[in-house]
């Protein structure tokens, strides 16, 4: 597929690349990404280029209309907004169905994957972290501002979808009492959490899709692969995800450390965790978001959070065996294929944050 | 299917009758067993009890669970499975071309072939396995996958098919049947008369200088390093021959892909993505712990002493297109 793609760039390519010389030929580097992801994406370079010339996302399934749909008008809604965002993601030069293919074509960012320094005791870095988390909140700020809306008819279509998700998660997992009065204590603040305002979530705004590139006056910021994204998201949703994943797969030891390290960032009285609700905290005020609403925003990202996943691995398993990380946390759980997809990462930190919901609060 | 079939001892026609094919020349007779060309000696191997119990969970509870039970047995002692859809991205590589005839040289837990069924009109998978070949069987039936057809072939027999009768060929691992073959030459040669005019085969092989083949002597297949390879498929006749390398590991699913022809995106990957190897799960990290420790003090050499070109030499294995 991707020879015909070749083809096709190289014939339209004043059209594409105004100002870029035009390749004799392409080779492609593959990244295939993670399996349950559902893309695979390739860069291409031109015949002796330092720098790639584009970035292609291949998707492996065909019934990905909404997915792509999704991701395009994300990207051309970004595309018109002021420069401090439409320069930090990238073009969408074509989407297309190529021979049964679906295959987005966008433009190259600079930078690299942001890092993490962890210290001994097994958190990050402070000085490093607040670097990163002022540089994210400061992004996320700008883009839930300008993609804002409150819409009555949109927040009742919103309001509407949460609760048959709550629905469906409850039926999916099976509650505790605490986690079913967590449950009633969102499905109360639904509301208002919405009237509060949708904006563009990521979706997966996890610190390898951010890239930080650092010339010698100013570190600049990209934000790459919106397969997830959505046009109405909630506010706070990217943050909670930034935070969450932000150091657990550099956490060294066995797979519990993945629980103990969503307990260190939220639960814990550590300076880490002060840091991570100072900027919570900071982000609610400066998207006028209610900090009374904050722990059942939280509880609703999970929810949301333990829903796509499951979705997403019984996608997976449809096609092909499951991830080996999601093996692994069945396997810690001796858990048999039926539950396997039951017992996840997302779910884990639901429980957790049932019982430990104060602990949360104290501190935001 | 079987008009598609020759004997694999005399290469001549076979005839069909009930669940029996007769090699019209040699008197040849092989079985079919649950409609699965039976190309062995007739043994007991395929009642094997181990066998018996991953198929039964296959065809009674489907592949999907019989997959994770055996992936989440070999899990319990850190062997962690090695195959996924990501195997057979190398797929968007090729042109598009939805009548092609593909032969899958080795079926694993029959991945590639299902990838490889939605770009082609039919494919032939033959493995010497019969584990594999029966699970392909169910696997198929149950994602309704239809253009695949499945065949047991004990080794040291040929391939049971006419020449020029395949536009894609892929061969898994080292496959390649040494008791037969006087050698991977010979081999390839043999394939290569399979191919018809542009048709490409596709190989996944280890190099003899990869780091962990250095340390590994006693790995059980054989290998060669780039330039030997080189060296064989422009004696056979390819015209078109294009090498990347998989990494972590050439027979697993890989975290990248490089083409290794092109010393500026070597560069890149040096520089930009393989810092992203820190980056995965500490269970992942740990699993290719020496050898990432090896190409990264290399990698450093390389670029230092702007050898980037080099790389290609020890890579731990290699995806080939060879077009003929």
């Amino acid at each position: 597929m991707l020879p015909e793609l070749t083809k096709y760039m190289l014939t339209n390519w004043n059209r594409f690349f105004p100002v870029t010389r035009k390749p004799n030929n392409i080779d492609f580097l593959g990244i295939p990404g993670s399996v349950d992801g559902g893309t695979t994406t390739f860069l291409a370079f031109g015949d002796q280029m330092k720098t790639p010339l584009f970035v292609i996302k291949v998707h492996r399934h065909e019934d990905v209309y909404e997915r792509v749909t999704n991701e395009v008008k994300v990207l051309n809604y970004l595309a018109t907004c002021d420069d401090d965002i439409s320069n930090t993601v990238p073009r969408l030069i074509i989407s297309k169905k190529i021979s049964g293919v679906w295959v987005l074509v966008q433009s190259i960012l600079k930078g690299k994957p942001m890092d993490v320094i962890i210290n001994k005791k097994g958190t990050p870095k402070l000085k490093y972290s607040e670097k990163n988390f002022r540089l994210i909140t400061t992004w996320l700020e700008k883009l839930s501002l300008t993609s804002r809306s409150v819409d009555d008819s949109l927040c009742n279509r919103h309001s509407q979808y949460f609760k048959e998700t709550i629905d469906n998660f409850t039926f999916l997992f099976g509650l505790s009492a605490k986690e079913l009065y967590l449950r009633d204590f969102i499905i109360e603040r639904i509301s208002s959490i919405i009237e509060e305002g949708l904006c563009i979530q990521h979706g997966d705004f996890c610190r390898q899709n951010l890239l930080v590139f650092s010339p010698l006056i100013r570190t600049r910021f990209s934000v790459i692969d919106w397969t997830d994204c959505k046009r109405f998201g909630l506010p706070l949703h990217d943050l909670f995800f930034f935070f969450t994943t932000y150091f657990f797969q550099v956490r060294r030891g066995t797979l519990k450390k993945i629980t103990e390290s969503f307990e260190s960032t939220f639960f814990e009285d550590n300076s880490y965790s002060k840091l991570v609700k100072y900027y919570i905290a900071k982000h609610c005020e400066a998207l006028s978001v209610e900090r009374s609403n904050l722990s059942a925003r939280f509880g609703l990202f999970l929810i949301e959070r333990a829903i796509a996943e499951y979705q997403r691995l019984l996608k997976c398993s449809n096609n092909d065996v499951l991830p080996r990380f999601t093996i692994n946390l069945a396997l810690s759980e001796r858990t048999d294929f039926k539950e396997a997809l039951k017992k996840q990462l997302w779910i884990r930190y639901f429980r957790a944050y049932a019982d430990k919901r104060e602990l949360f609060e104290k501190g935001l | 299917m079987i008009k598609n079939l020759l004997c694999p001892r005399c290469g001549h026609p076979l005839r069909e009758e009930l669940n029996t094919l007769f090699c019209v020349s040699c008197l040849a007779t092989w079985y079919k067993i649950n409609g699965i060309p039976y190309f062995g000696d007739e043994h007991d191997k395929y009642r094997n009890q181990d066998i018996s119990k991953f198929l039964c969970v296959a065809e009674s509870d489907g592949w999907d669970k019989a997959l994770y039970e055996f992936v989440y047995k070999k899990s319990k002692f850190s062997k962690i499975p090695k195959e996924d859809q990501r195997i057979s991205d190398w797929k968007y590589l090729l042109p598009a071309h939805r009548d092609r005839f593909t032969l899958v040289i080795g079926c694993g837990h029959s991945t590639v072939p299902i990838m490889l069924a939605d770009i082609s009109k039919k494919v032939f998978a033959v493995d010497s396995s019969w584990k594999n070949i029966m699970f392909l069987n169910i696997r198929k039936d149950q994602q309704k996958v239809k253009n695949i057809f499945p065949i047991y072939l004990q080794r040291g027999l040929s391939l049971p098919f006419a020449r020029k009768s395949f536009d894609l060929i892929s061969l898994n691992s080292n496959h390649w049947d040494k008791k037969r073959s006087a050698s991977f030459y010979n081999y390839v040669l043999y394939l290569h008369s399979l191919l018809k005019p542009d048709g490409v085969l596709q190989l996944n092989l280890n190099n003899r200088l990869a780091a962990s083949h250095i340390l590994n002597p006693s790995d059980k297949y054989s290998s060669y390093d780039i330039f030997t390879y080189q060296k064989i498929f422009r004696m056979v006749g390819f015209a078109n021959i294009r090498y990347y390398a998989p990494l972590p590991y050439h027979n697993e699913s890989p975290l990248f892909v490089v083409p290794l022809e092109n010393t500026q995106s070597l560069i890149y990957f040096f520089r930009n993505l393989f810092p992203l190897f820190d980056m995965v799960s500490p269970e992942v990290k740990r699993s290719y712990a020496l050898e990432y420790s090896i190409a990264k003090i290399g990698i450093r050499l390389m670029l230092f002493f702007r050898l980037a070109k080099l790389f290609k030499i020890f890579v731990p294995g290699f995806i080939i297109f060879a077009r003929k």
